[in-house]
């Protein structure tokens, strides 16, 4: 296949992407038709761009595919380019929609007759073409206008369920947040045209000029806003946790695996490509903000939700923190001219991007099977559901191994070179001691952020599979349709294969940063038979997950033959769980959720300042309580310090000054447009 | 092939020896100095014989977790401490590991014990479960820091053993600095929180105010509940041996193998006469107490890496 074959099946699969829309579309007065036709062709296109997209990372990984569609629009050539960075995410797209779409086979069904099944089909569709589109093109206006696409679509997406007042005002928050992001990007991008002086906005134009250092420095801190917006950035992060649980988790998913790295391949792109130096403080700073955003996304997610995609939101939170720190020690790392340190963090927030795709939308999905099938989201409400539902459980608990950085799943290697990038950078800058120092508190943040989230997961899946059924919801559910096993099945299949195969993920992630930087992270050769071990950069990074993994399985081998010749000589007892002597344990009696994190909400009382509050309905005293209302809440702190105060000052600004601007008079109006006229012709005659 | 296999099989067994016993000895020692006549140092071996012949009750609620996290437990633990060489001459799997690898197995084993803990349905576990992921996610950041610190150090800045062995026997003077003293105090602070020892939590009694590893562990028995003791001993033998093999490399490259086993063990002793001492002058500290503790462990960590700049 030559570059030109694949960029035909390219357009192809966007066609059967867009057929799949239309056919939904008209197909709506059988809403299980209209289903099908929408995620067999989104299956389809997506099954066959990732195998176009593999294909083009590892055969043509030395020809981008380009092509341009000449129009008369001014200054909006329509020009796409495929180079191995944007295949890369490509693939990612095409992955996970492949699974969310067999996903959605089934979990879309719960919907029928109660929504329009058409319109979503349409708005599915659409959302992954205008990502894929975003990514493949090589033109900054029409980067935004799919950028606009893409985000305009979700909104109508997570507003899905529109009748429920949690899901507008999730909704609002939502397109408020993205299009005062989108406003960043856009000023962003208008500066970086301005400088070219052609209105041109090809990337490769771009490069060759420079820009003065102030502007560019105005430009990042603009980009770094507008995408950490998307990526859900602390503090822009406050529309994601309401967001993502009101979605369909199909959409959650796909928004929490694909979306949001959709900011992480803006700004890789911009900073590879338009912006190729700068200074040490831009690293700095998103070093800071990325960790901050990791530690403080799990904190909230595991103090205070029980409600499982608003814990997984959080949850995203902390990954895309993870991976903004990445960014951050790439930037570092650019401005010390270190080569190998820029190599290995690319790798770092390249592989965590891939691997967070895939075990997040695993995850979502799993909430999207419980709700399909307990009919809640709430953990309190669940229990014992490993009983009910085996085969999906599994699935979900390989997602909560993965994600707690689990070896050998892939969760952990991602994690595991994002902290060798932080050893290797802290010899390397080791006269320079504020940076060490930056690094240290970083990495201990980083620390403290995995063994949280190893906390958060075992409350997660602890709470709500595990133990006695706590409603009768918990106690009726059922083991989930087929494709939606299937589709948990290879989601979490693709966690342990690029765990343990992670090298390969590796050498696919080298032909990008050789592309950009003509470097490499694997330094020796490589084949099939050594897949167990590989030496990494000068045998710094000598790891090897798969002998790690045999070991493992060894020894796991050897107990269990042991045990089972043990089996015949002692006998196991089932009976009921000890109860202290009392009659028998109720499901009342369990830890739950709230209680299970109530150790870290007490000691992050300085951020949480948790609230409870007893109110007895029926009893004598606080002695005696018959019956009590308790409730438990924690301080959103960014909301309540910085939007609300935000939000405070413009209602009043406005309120205050509208009568002032807009009085309702003519002559004032008159005034305004002379005045504008008279300060357009002193631009002209002095500027211009 | 054959040999890195072998000296792999007798590494496994050497440990499965010696790891109880160094538990018998922190409770004979406690017991001497109480003036208490104790129980033998041979103690723990004979309750894990016990519970290996008892039968089994397992919980009605319980499902397959309950019964696969004893040996995930043991398994990771001792895989762990297969990462570590005991002696020079021992070194089977050892060179082709990480020192973060060792973290990322104890979360593992810490995931599956914890999830088994809510899995009985009983409060205690939950409550257990809840406060064993609170203490080891507290003393998660000394242990990062302490690990990092090490790294630097060598001059390749690397986390895998081999290279910081190599870097270690060739500098063993590097011993006897404050950094290594800093790190040392760290890492024992560590170890006191990560394998259930008195100011953090209290193994030998079954009270809900001071449990916490065994209320996770509370609904155990027979051969499930000698799995799990035997992963914590063997989880305590991994901070050890990090203490004294990486810490004080003193006398690791000795030719004999007799010699370097000796000296060795001579170092886990000291290590284990140092817990027994400060379970000795302590008391159990309340819950929300134990941030304090792995503030203090995580501070003398700082310095030891602060330390390491200045001092290079």
């Amino acid at each position: 296949m030559t570059a030109n074959n694949i960029i035909i099946f390219f357009i192809i699969c966007v066609l059967i992407y867009l057929i799949g829309g239309l056919s939904s579309l008209f197909t709506f007065s059988i809403p299980k038709l209209s289903n099908r036709l929408s995620n067999t062709c989104a299956m389809i296109a997506s099954g066959f761009l990732s195998i176009l997209m593999t294909y083009k990372l590892l055969i043509l990984k030395d020809t981008p595919l380009e092509f341009k569609y000449s129009n008369n629009i001014p200054f909006l050539t329509i020009s796409f380019k495929i180079d191995n960075l944007a295949a890369f995410f490509i693939l990612v797209i095409a992955i996970i929609s492949f699974i969310v779409s067999l996903f959605s086979y089934t979990y879309m069904s719960h919907y029928f007759f109660k929504r329009n099944i058409s319109i979503f089909g349409l708005l599915y569709n659409l959302f992954i073409i205008s990502m894929i589109l975003l990514v493949s093109s090589s033109n900054l206006l029409l980067f935004l206008v799919f950028w606009e696409i893409m985000s305009l679509v979700s909104y109508f997406l997570v507003n899905y369920e529109s009748e429920k007042k949690e899901v507008q005002r999730a909704s609002r928050i939502y397109i408020i947040m993205t299009y005062a992001g989108t406003a960043f990007i856009t000023a962003a991008f208008g500066l970086m045209a301005y400088f070219t002086k052609s209105f041109s906005f090809d990337f490769s134009n771009i490069a060759n000029t420079s820009i003065p250092s102030n502007y560019a420095n105005l430009i990042f801190i603009f980009l770094l806003i507008g995408f950490g917006t998307k990526a859900g950035i602390i503090p822009m992060h406050i529309w994601l946790p309401y967001a993502h649980p009101v979605a369909p988790s199909n959409i959650s998913a796909l928004m929490s695996g694909v979306m949001i790295k959709m900011s992480v391949y803006g700004l890789l792109r911009v900073i590879l490509d338009l912006l190729p130096d700068n200074p040490m403080w831009w690293g700095v700073i998103t070093l800071i903000v990325g960790s901050a955003s990791a530690i403080f996304g799990i904190a909230y997610s595991v103090a205070s939700t029980i409600n499982i995609k608003r814990l997984l939101a959080y949850s995203s939170i902390e990954n895309m923190g993870l991976i903004f720190c990445g960014i951050g020690m790439f930037l570092i790392s650019r401005a010390a001219d270190n080569s190998f340190l820029l190599v290995m963090a690319l790798t770092a927030t390249l592989l965590h991007t891939l691997n967070h795709a895939v075990f997040k939308s695993l995850l979502f999905m799993g909430a999207g099977a419980i709700q399909y099938s307990a009919h809640t989201k709430d953990m309190e409400k669940l229990g014992g559901l490993i009983k009910k539902m085996p085969i999906a459980s599994i699935f979900i608990f390989i997602g909560c191994l993965t994600i707690s950085a689990v070896p050998p799943f892939n969760g952990f290697i991602s994690e595991f070179i994002i902290f060798q990038t932080i050893i290797n950078s802290i010899v390397w800058f080791a006269n320079n001691s504020s940076i060490i120092i930056l690094f240290m508190i970083v990495a201990a943040a980083l620390s403290l952020t995995g063994a949280l989230v190893a906390f958060c997961f075992v409350k997660m899946f602890g709470i709500s599979f595990l133990g006695m059924p706590r409603t009768s919801n918990a106690e009726n559910v059922k083991e989930p349709e087929k494709p939606m096993l299937v589709a948990l099945g290879i989601s979490s299949c693709l966690c342990l294969a690029l765990g343990i195969f992670s090298k390969y993920t590796i050498s696919i992630i080298d032909n990008i940063s050789y592309e950009f930087l003509n470097l490499k992270l694997l330094s020796t050769d490589w084949s099939l038979t050594k897949f167990v071990h590989y030496p990494i950069g000068e045998n710094k990074l000598d790891i090897s997950v798969g002998l790690l993994s045999i070991l493992i399985f060894v020894l796991s081998s050897i107990v269990i033959l042991i045990v089972y010749s043990l089996r015949k000589r002692t006998s196991v007892e089932r009976y009921n769980t000890w109860d202290c002597g009392f009659t028998k344990i109720t499901p009342k009696m369990q830890y739950s959720a709230t209680g299970f994190s109530k150790s870290i909400r007490i000691i992050l009382r300085g951020i949480f300042k948790p609230n409870r509050d007893l109110v007895i309905t029926e009893g004598h005293g606080p002695y005696y309580i018959k019956k009590g209302i308790y409730t438990m809440s924690t301080e959103k702190v960014f909301e309540k310090y910085f939007y609300v105060p935000i939000i405070k000052f413009i209602i009043n600004f406005s309120r205050n000054y509208r009568f002032k601007i807009q009085t309702g008079s003519i002559h004032t109006y008159l005034l305004y447009f002379f005045s504008i006229l008279v300060l357009m012709l002193l631009y002209y005659s002095f500027m211009a | 092939m054959i040999t890195s296999i072998l000296k792999l099989i007798v590494q496994i067994i050497i440990i499965l020896l010696i790891a109880p016993i160094f538990t018998g000895v922190i409770k004979v020692l406690k017991a001497k100095a109480q003036h208490k006549i104790g129980p033998s140092i041979f103690q723990p071996y004979y309750n894990l014989i016990k519970l290996f012949k008892k039968d089994l009750v397992v919980s009605n609620t319980s499902s397959w977790i309950y019964n696969v996290a004893p040996y995930i437990y043991f398994v990771t633990s001792l895989t762990a401490l297969l990462c570590l060489p005991l002696v020079n001459q021992l070194v089977g799997f050892t060179f082709y590991t990480d020192l973060l690898i060792i973290v990322y197995l104890f979360v593992a084993g810490r995931v599956f014990m914890a999830l088994a803990g809510l899995d009985t349905g009983s409060a205690f576990g939950g409550m257990g479960s809840s406060r064993e992921m609170l203490v080891s996610a507290l003393a998660e950041p000394a242990l990062f820091i302490i690990i990092i610190t090490v790294s630097a150090r060598t001059d390749i800045a690397s986390t895998n053993v081999s290279s910081i062995y190599n870097y270690m026997v060739n500098h063993t003077e590097l011993a006897f600095t404050p950094i290594n003293l800093l790190l040392f105090v760290s890492m024992l602070m560590v170890l006191i929180a990560e394998s259930s020892r008195i100011p953090v939590d209290d193994p030998s009694t079954h009270l809900e105010l001071t449990m916490v590893h065994e209320a996770m562990v509370l609904e155990y028995s027979g051969r499930h509940l000698a799995f799990i003791e035997l992963g914590t001993h063997i989880k305590q033998l991994v901070f050890m041996t990090f203490m004294a093999n990486i810490l004080i490399p003193v006398g690791f490259n000795v030719a004999n193998i007799f010699l370097g086993f000796g000296i060795y063990l001579l170092k886990i002793f000291v290590i284990t006469i140092l817990v027994a001492l400060v379970e000795l002058n302590t008391v159990k500290l309340r819950l929300y107490s134990i941030p304090n503790f792995a503030a203090i462990a995580f501070i003398v960590s700082v310095l030891g890496f602060l330390t390491s700049f200045i001092l290079k």
